[in-house]
């Protein structure tokens, strides 16, 4: 194979895995809420995908990620471009220049990711006062935290991903 | 740390300008853009393969961990389902018989001297030839042999032939030992029914000993002449045929059964009268 395909390949493999996230946080976690919270599996399949690959390509993907996260209906979706794009880019720069693209770096980013595309999409809520500024702590927090749990399963299901296209 | 490479930059500057588009298109219009129709129209049927997929994993989910529940509940509902049916089997048993006795209450309106003990057929006769059944009442509520059974209209179905405490064989018109003293209704002519069995619940009755003379028309209603036993005028059949019999000096009238005999379920035995 060569390496070219190898890498349309790869980026075939974390765009399926981006539109099952999506698929996955909008059907099945739609209905089915642990305690009560919606999880929100997009921000850390994108820090885990963005672990994996360079900061441009990275930031590519998040962006193409915001867009048709943005496009398919979500919830302060024109939000979700900058923040996604920006997630994607600073969890590949932080992984590949500050950090090591271990299990507990993908949780530290994907926690990031998490704060960052749901904390800006709750605060706008809060700013329009549609949301009370009490339920960032004890819904969305809880929220973020529980959504972690998938990010060992992304982070290996990536860690696979990639290597068949090394 | 390395500066943000140009590209990143410019990507970012894209997606700010993305957001922008996007927000203000959400603003400026109310209908879907074209962006948005093109990737609503694609994840339209992945979404609804996930929307079943989740309802597949939802009704694994219940059968795996609601199976002991569902188990518990079936056996429930199927333990209410056979009340129910024991409920509904008994009132339309009741219902049946109300309305017999409601039959039997115009038999004894028109003829006060009539006492009858109403018995239920607990058991027919299994054999080829006979025609006969048990009811579950005997001489203990003054059943005795040579009682007539009528149905609630007053129709002969037989004749009480053995009797015990609490039991009573009853052997029917059709049996083809039962001979019944007859007559018909309109014309006055008298004779005798037998039975001619011939099939477990279905048989005919013959009027033998007719006058060679006798016009006999069909339909004509045949009535008992009365024994010391029952009473004269109780319904046993209409005449459904006529000819000579084997010796040619008599006639005899075929006769249909007015008791319908598939159906019995409960008999009145007639146990007193007052003969004149």
């Amino acid at each position: 194979m060569s390496k070219r395909f190898k890498t349309v390949l790869r980026w075939c493999l974390f765009a399926g895995l981006l539109l099952l996230a999506m698929l996955l946080q909008t059907s099945l976690f739609a209905l089915v809420r642990p305690f009560g919270l919606q999880m929100s599996l997009l921000p850390v399949m994108v820090a885990c995908i963005a672990m994996r690959a360079a900061p441009e390509s990275a930031a590519l993907s998040s962006l193409f990620t915001g867009l048709v996260w943005c496009l398919s209906g979500a919830d302060c979706g024109s939000l979700a471009i900058v923040t996604i794009t920006v997630s994607g880019a600073a969890c590949s720069m932080l992984a590949g220049q500050l950090l090591n693209r271990g299990l507990v770096t993908a949780l530290l980013l994907s926690a990031m990711s998490l704060l960052l595309v749901d904390g800006a999409a709750a605060l706008t809520h809060v700013y329009l006062g549609a949301l009370p500024p009490m339920l960032l702590a004890t819904a969305l927090l809880p929220a973020l935290a529980l959504s972690l749990v998938f990010c060992p399963v992304f982070y290996f299901v990536t860690w696979a991903c990639a290597k068949v296209g090394a | 740390m390395k500066k943000v490479s140009k590209k990143v930059r410019i990507i970012l500057v894209a997606a700010l300008v993305l957001a922008l588009l996007t927000g203000a298109a959400g603003v400026m219009t109310s209908h879907a853009t074209v962006g948005e129709n093109v990737v609503q129209t694609l994840l339209t049927p992945l979404r609804g393969a996930a929307a079943a997929m989740t309802r597949q994993a939802e009704r694994l989910y219940n059968y795996v961990y609601g199976y002991e529940t569902l188990e518990a509940e079936n056996k429930m509902l199927r333990q209410r389902i056979a009340d129910m049916e024991q409920e509904a089997s008994r009132a339309e048993s009741l219902q049946r018989e109300n309305d017999r006795l409601n039959a039997l209450l115009d038999i004894t309106a028109q003829n006060t001297d009539y006492k009858f003990a109403g018995a239920y057929i607990t058991n027919r006769d299994g054999s080829s030839w006979g025609d006969a059944f048990t009811v579950g009442r005997g001489s203990a509520a003054g059943i005795e042999t040579g009682m007539c059974a009528v149905t609630q209209y007053g129709q002969v179905v037989g004749v009480v032939t053995e009797t015990g405490l609490n039991w009573a064989t009853v052997t029917t018109i059709l049996d083809s030992s039962s001979q019944i003293s007859a007559m018909l209704s309109v014309s006055g002519y008298t004779g005798i029914v037998q039975g001619s069995y011939q099939s477990q619940g279905q048989g005919d009755l013959r009027m033998n000993y007719l006058p060679t003379d006798s016009v006999l028309k069909n339909n004509e209603l045949v009535v008992t002449t009365g024994t010391a036993r029952y009473p004269k005028g109780l319904t046993i059949g209409y005449i459904a045929g006529a000819g000579l019999d084997e010796t040619g000096v008599a006639k005899y009238a075929a006769l249909t059964p007015a008791a319908d005999f598939s159906s019995l379920e409960e008999v009145f035995v007639l146990t007193d009268y007052q003969s004149n």
